[in-house]
């Protein structure tokens, strides 16, 4: 059974191992983070606002990470997106997944942010210069 | 009974506000009550062909019988990542 962790955030989101790291039947970590770029359909911007129904997408992202880690037999998936205000350069999607095998590590991550992209009820405004 | 509506993203910025009360018949099916909430919000009609609903946390369909409290989030596409 995968250890699973789903977070909405409102600060600075950083490289995150709490959910343990390499090692016993452990031979893939593969980490996703989607930093905000500081162009937005060719104009600079200064960031993103993100905006979010929480309840629904606590509750989205966590069934999409379930589905997922246990599809591909992860050990540990932990996915955490940054909401409010967040700077061009900083990040706003983290994505880590822990499995014995890369395949599986490298695969189960697209499909997280393939259907949070479809599902998680998460909406961006970009904030100009 | 009494229907609460959650308006997010270009649905909330066409309506001017984020959150809408309505009475409306005890049973009424989710389409129903998209067609009263627009027709107090006209500017929210050129956006609900490609909204989803959700009634409280779940993505539901039009077929959706509400009761009284129900919490009904109109969702335009979603831009997360």
């Amino acid at each position: 059974m995968a250890t699973v962790l789903v977070q909405i955030v409102r600060g600075v989101i950083e490289a995150d191992r709490r959910l343990g790291a390499p090692g016993g039947d452990r031979g893939a970590v593969v980490e996703f983070q989607g930093v905000v770029r500081g162009l937005e359909d060719g104009a600079p911007i200064d960031g993103l606002e993100y905006e979010c129904h929480v309840e629904m997408a606590e509750v989205q992202l966590r069934r999409i990470a379930e589905e997922t880690a246990r599809f591909f037999a992860l050990d540990s998936l932990l996915v955490l997106h940054r909401i409010g205000f967040v700077p061009v350069g900083e990040t706003s999607l983290y994505v880590r997944a822990e499995s014995a095998h890369r395949r599986a590590a490298i695969q189960a991550v697209d499909e997280v942010i393939v259907r949070l992209k479809r599902d998680v009820p998460i909406w961006k405004a970009a904030c100009g210069t | 009974m009494r229907v609460s509506f959650r308006l997010w993203s270009v649905m909330r910025v066409a309506a001017g506000t984020a959150r809408v009360e309505i009475e409306m018949p005890s049973g009424t099916p989710v389409r129903d009550a998209l067609d009263i909430l627009i027709d107090r919000y006209p500017e929210l009609s050129r956006h609900r062909s490609s909204a989803r609903v959700a009634v409280g946390t779940d993505y539901v369909d039009g077929d959706r019988l509400l009761v009284d409290g129900d919490e009904v989030s109109l969702i335009p596409p979603v831009q997360g990542g």
